[in-house]
């Protein structure tokens, strides 16, 4: 069955875009753990 | 990453309707279905958490210890706050933002469907792990939505399921941000530039972003107590060499934006309302854009207005005041301009436009008290008095919460293809009206009077305009009432028309009323600017 990312002929696109925004919460998550842990 | 394709091929989703029975709503991938799970799962923690409120206000409503042990009024605080927060307004919102922005940018659904169905179904599993602390040894966590360690280390059983509880929140949420910034950016119909969206999928834009920013900050922060607690670190311990501060540090860089997650799409349904009903442009239409741009900049720099009284330098208290005040400006901006646009408008007064009216004047109420307490020496007096109460419940309740309700009634038609009922729709707005100012209006003055928050009794002194403020919660309590009767009985009315109202300006009503299952099948054209 064709998928909506299909449907609006943007898969790469799509994917890319959630994976940066993905990416930019776990590295923001791990900042912050990061920097606590080098201040203690 | 700008538009949708023109080119549709394969199309195989017109030809199929939703699943039956529990298929359709546990594997739900429709941004409508969705979208009604969450407004459905958000109103039935709004009437917990308001049930939560009223043991709060049952207890105050006279002075002495009544019905509850103290011990049990802290886990009625803290969960009622936690509850109405994650619960109830950011899930409503979440369910709006479903609903509509697909609709409004020509989009035939979310980005992202299978995510959207994991985003929602998190939701009742994370609240019925925070529900069911109530029923834990040492019962459920008292220490105040902040969380503020050490108090919060003393949690009996609850503690573990509190933070798992709340990660859960924001992987839901996080992952509701991705899919509504990927869809606006990537799925909207091709002649629709980003400045000419409706305002409420740009202020929903925006709060996405703020989501993702800062929903992992409190993931952070909840992760260090938990290691703190049980795996042996000191982050905020000071015996071990941490620091407690540090930890409010953190929380209200989270929580302060959090606050403009609650608003800022709050702004984006009044904006549309107001129009609609004043039958005249949304005046300074950029504005509005830019100015809710500067207020969630703004929201990042001014979190220790939250914590003046623990101390810091007189640079940072000079800072941290002048920062919070520059926001005044483009909320003042957005103000304004909704003002300006029903200056000489051929108003029209139906709920949708009474809630939002309420709204322009209620949450002004609550942003000049917020404006008060922005005053470092004035904040050192009022700091965790009734009136930071008055002024939150201002800008959430009879803001946020009464923008909620004006888009739910203004949306309504489209989603059931009926028209409500208008008399008990304005009995609604206006019953809630009174009583919410019955309730939290006298609670400025028993905080400029000196009585502190989070407390189960209280000096006589008090005790007058407690009576007041908890004869109107159970008031709005029952008020909503009338809300569940108006939405059981939403297909009785007569049919609605595709626009609905008079003249409205979006591709949402030029579709039918109810929005058929799969709404656009090609990107459609965008009707021309009715106003110019």
């Amino acid at each position: 069955m064709t998928g909506i990312a299909d449907m609006a002929g943007k898969k790469t696109s799509i994917r890319r875009t959630a994976l940066i925004l993905l990416a930019v919460a776990l590295l923001i998550y791990l900042t912050f753990i990061i920097t606590a842990v080098l201040r203690s | 990453m700008s538009t949708i394709a023109a080119d549709v091929k394969d199309h195989t989703h017109d030809d199929h309707g939703p699943a039956k029975g529990y298929r359709r709503w546990l594997f739900a991938t429709n941004h409508k279905d969705i979208g009604t799970m969450y407004l459905i799962f958000s109103f039935v923690m709004f009437l917990i958490g308001g049930l939560m409120a009223l043991v709060i206000r049952s207890e105050l409503a006279i002075p002495g210890l009544q019905f509850v042990h103290p011990e049990f009024f802290n886990q009625m605080t803290t969960m009622h706050a936690l509850i109405m927060v994650f619960g109830a307004v950011m899930p409503a919102f979440v369910g709006l933002a479903n609903w509509m922005i697909p609709m409004m940018i020509g989009a035939p659904d979310m980005a992202l469907p299978r995510m959207n169905n994991w985003s929602f179904w998190i939701l009742p599993v994370a609240f019925g792990i925070l529900l069911s602390t109530l029923f834990m040894p040492g019962g459920a966590p008292a220490s105040g939505w902040t969380m503020y360690p050490p108090l919060v280390l003393q949690t009996g059983d609850a503690f573990p399921f509190l933070i798992f509880s709340v990660h859960l929140m924001g992987i839901s949420s996080i992952m509701g941000a991705i899919n509504i910034i990927v869809t606006i950016m990537n799925m909207r119909t091709p002649e629709m530039s980003l400045l000419r969206m409706p305002i409420f999928v740009w202020t929903w834009l925006i709060t996405a972003y703020l989501l993702i920013a800062v929903m992992p900050v409190l993931a952070g922060a909840v992760t260090m107590l938990l290691t703190d607690q049980f795996f042996g670190t000191s982050f905020f311990l000071a015996a071990g060499g941490g620091d407690p501060v540090m930890f409010q540090h953190i929380f209200w860089f989270f929580g302060h934006p959090e606050v403009y997650i609650m608003i800022l799409p709050a702004f984006g349904v009044v904006s549309e309302i107001i129009p609609t009903f004043a039958r005249k442009p949304l005046f300074g239409r950029d504005s509005m854009i830019y100015a809710a741009s500067c207020i969630a900049f703004l929201s990042f720099i001014v979190w220790a207005h939250h914590m003046f009284t623990v101390g810091m330098p007189l640079s940072g208290q000079l800072f941290f005041m002048f920062a919070t005040m520059l926001i005044a400006i483009p909320t003042g901006v957005k103000v304004f301009n909704w003002v300006a646009t029903m200056w000489r408008g051929a108003m029209t007064f139906e709920t949708p436009m009474l809630f939002a009216l309420a709204f322009v004047f209620l949450f002004t109420i609550g942003g000049f008290s917020g404006l008060m307490l922005a005053i470092t020496p004035a904040d050192i007096q009022y700091h965790d008095s009734y009136f930071v109460v008055a002024h939150f419940h201002y800008v959430l309740v009879p803001g946020s919460i009464f923008a909620i309700m004006a888009g739910a009634y203004y949306w309504l038609p489209k989603w059931t293809g009926f028209m409500y009922n208008e008399a008990l729709g304005k009995l609604h707005f206006w019953l809630s009206t009174i009583f919410v100012n019955l309730t939290f209006f006298p609670m400025h003055f028993l905080g400029l009077a000196g009585m502190p928050r989070r407390i189960p009794d209280y000096a006589t002194q008090f005790a007058d305009f407690n009576f007041i403020a908890s004869i109107g919660a159970f008031g709005f309590g029952l008020s909503q009432l009338i809300f569940i009767w108006v939405l059981l009985t939403a297909k009785r009315g007569v049919p609605a028309t595709d626009a609905v109202w008079d003249d409205p300006e979006g591709l949402e009503w030029t579709v039918p009323s109810p929005a058929p299952f799969h709404t656009f099948d090609t990107p459609p054209k965008l009707p021309a600017p009715k106003f110019g």
